[in-house]
């Protein structure tokens, strides 16, 4: 059963083992205090016979999130579609790519896309003839790997190739959760400014690809590509830049054959 | 603001790995820097709900751990201090990050009769 909502038809609770090591050591007659926020309270405790048990945990504070994200991604491989988590700030042009992304790729692309309200980002990459499940999530600031599963029991799978998770426009809290994706895609959209690689640098050391969207009117900005490039390899060298114009397509169809290798990879 | 989510992910960890919830008096974590997690958000958040969901009071103990990356140039090992910075050998940026970005739930105290 799921354990938040008690559906589970995909999901069920991931078993943990348990192996605690408990060590006890007597801490008689300590006092300690609490700061709670506008005021403080002190407590003494002369206990005759308390001993204090301190019991290893050894879990990442993430590890439920990321069990569910382990049982995602293995979704993902067992039916050889690759995964990706679509990053970036509102605004910076994610549901207009994947409404060129639709054109190019239609039924054989699948969108999950959050927003905290509306179906508005789902109905626009529906209406390019491609499926999309919309996630709100009603005030929190990114996806889970729990809705993220969830979603997956909605959508039709059979000619699917590449799912894209559109997760809401943020470039902070996002970052730190793992979707069960193969890897992260961010997108710095010009008017943005080139400044933001550095000052976001959860996000973009983090993605496996920077997009560079807006590239049709970045010559009318002060956008230096050149070092927002430089500040990407210099967060991960591994990354690789794409220039885009999500508006008009330019480097749209390079980007869709090059996650159609990324597949090839994936299933090899 | 998603330290909110990660404070009752913390709780939810310690609830399944003890088999219920339980009166404690410490967790400690550890958390690298760069785990995105803000140390005082997090405390915040986690005094708001610790209490409320059966866990009593616990003080939250974070332990700040260090970055450490292994130069892919010169096979220097150094610790990371920053995002932005490389190599204080030989400046290069490329490198295998060893440590950094965990946020750790090391162990939690109770008192017990």
């Amino acid at each position: 059963m799921c354990e938040e909502c008690g559906c589970g038809e995909l999901y069920n609770e991931p078993e943990k083992p348990v192996e605690t090591h408990e060590h006890h050591h007597h801490d008689n007659g300590h006092d300690h205090h609490h700061a709670h926020h506008d005021h403080s309270h002190h407590h003494e405790h002369f206990h005759s016979e308390t001993t204090a048990k301190t019991i290893d945990i050894g879990l990442s504070a993430l590890i439920k999130n990321d069990d569910y994200a382990m049982r995602n991604s293995q979704f993902f491989k067992e039916r050889n579609i690759l995964a990706i988590n679509l990053i970036s700030s509102p605004g910076s042009g994610k549901t207009t790519l994947l409404e060129q992304m639709a054109r190019l790729l239609g039924r054989s692309m699948a969108v999950i896309v959050g927003d905290i309200q509306t179906r508005r980002d789902a109905q626009r990459i529906e209406a390019r003839g491609c499926q999309a499940y919309q996630i709100e999530t009603n005030g929190a600031c990114h996806l889970d790997a729990h809705s993220v599963g969830h979603a997956l029991e909605k959508l039709d799978f059979t000619d699917v190739k590449i799912c894209i998770i559109e997760n809401v426009g943020n470039l902070v809290c996002p970052a730190a959760y793992d979707l069960g994706e193969a890897f992260k895609v961010a997108i710095l959209s010009a008017p943005e400014g080139d400044d933001k690689v550095l000052k976001y640098p959860s996000i973009f050391s983090r993605a496996s690809i920077v997009l560079i969207n807006k590239m049709d009117i970045a010559g009318y900005l002060d956008f230096d590509v050149e070092k927002v490039k430089k500040e990407c390899k210099s967060l991960n060298d591994q990354c690789d830049v794409f220039l885009i114009a999500a508006k008009t397509g330019l480097g749209i169809e390079d980007f869709c054959q090059f996650l159609k290798i990324k597949r090839a990879q994936q299933k090899g | 603001m998603h330290e909110l989510s990660i404070a009752e992910g913390i709780l939810s960890a310690i609830e399944q790995r003890l088999g219920g919830k339980k009166i404690l008096t410490r967790i400690n974590l550890s958390i690298g820097p760069l785990a995105g997690v803000s140390a005082e958000s997090l405390e915040f958040w986690f005094n708001e709900i610790a209490k409320e969901n059966g866990f009593g009071a616990p003080v939250l103990e974070i332990r700040k751990t260090k970055a450490l990356a292994v130069c892919a140039q010169c096979r220097n090992n150094y610790e990371v201090r920053s995002f932005y910075s490389g190599c204080p050998e030989c400046g290069t940026f490329e490198r295998t990050v060893k440590s950094g970005y965990e946020c750790m739930i090391d162990s939690v105290e109770m008192e017990t009769e």
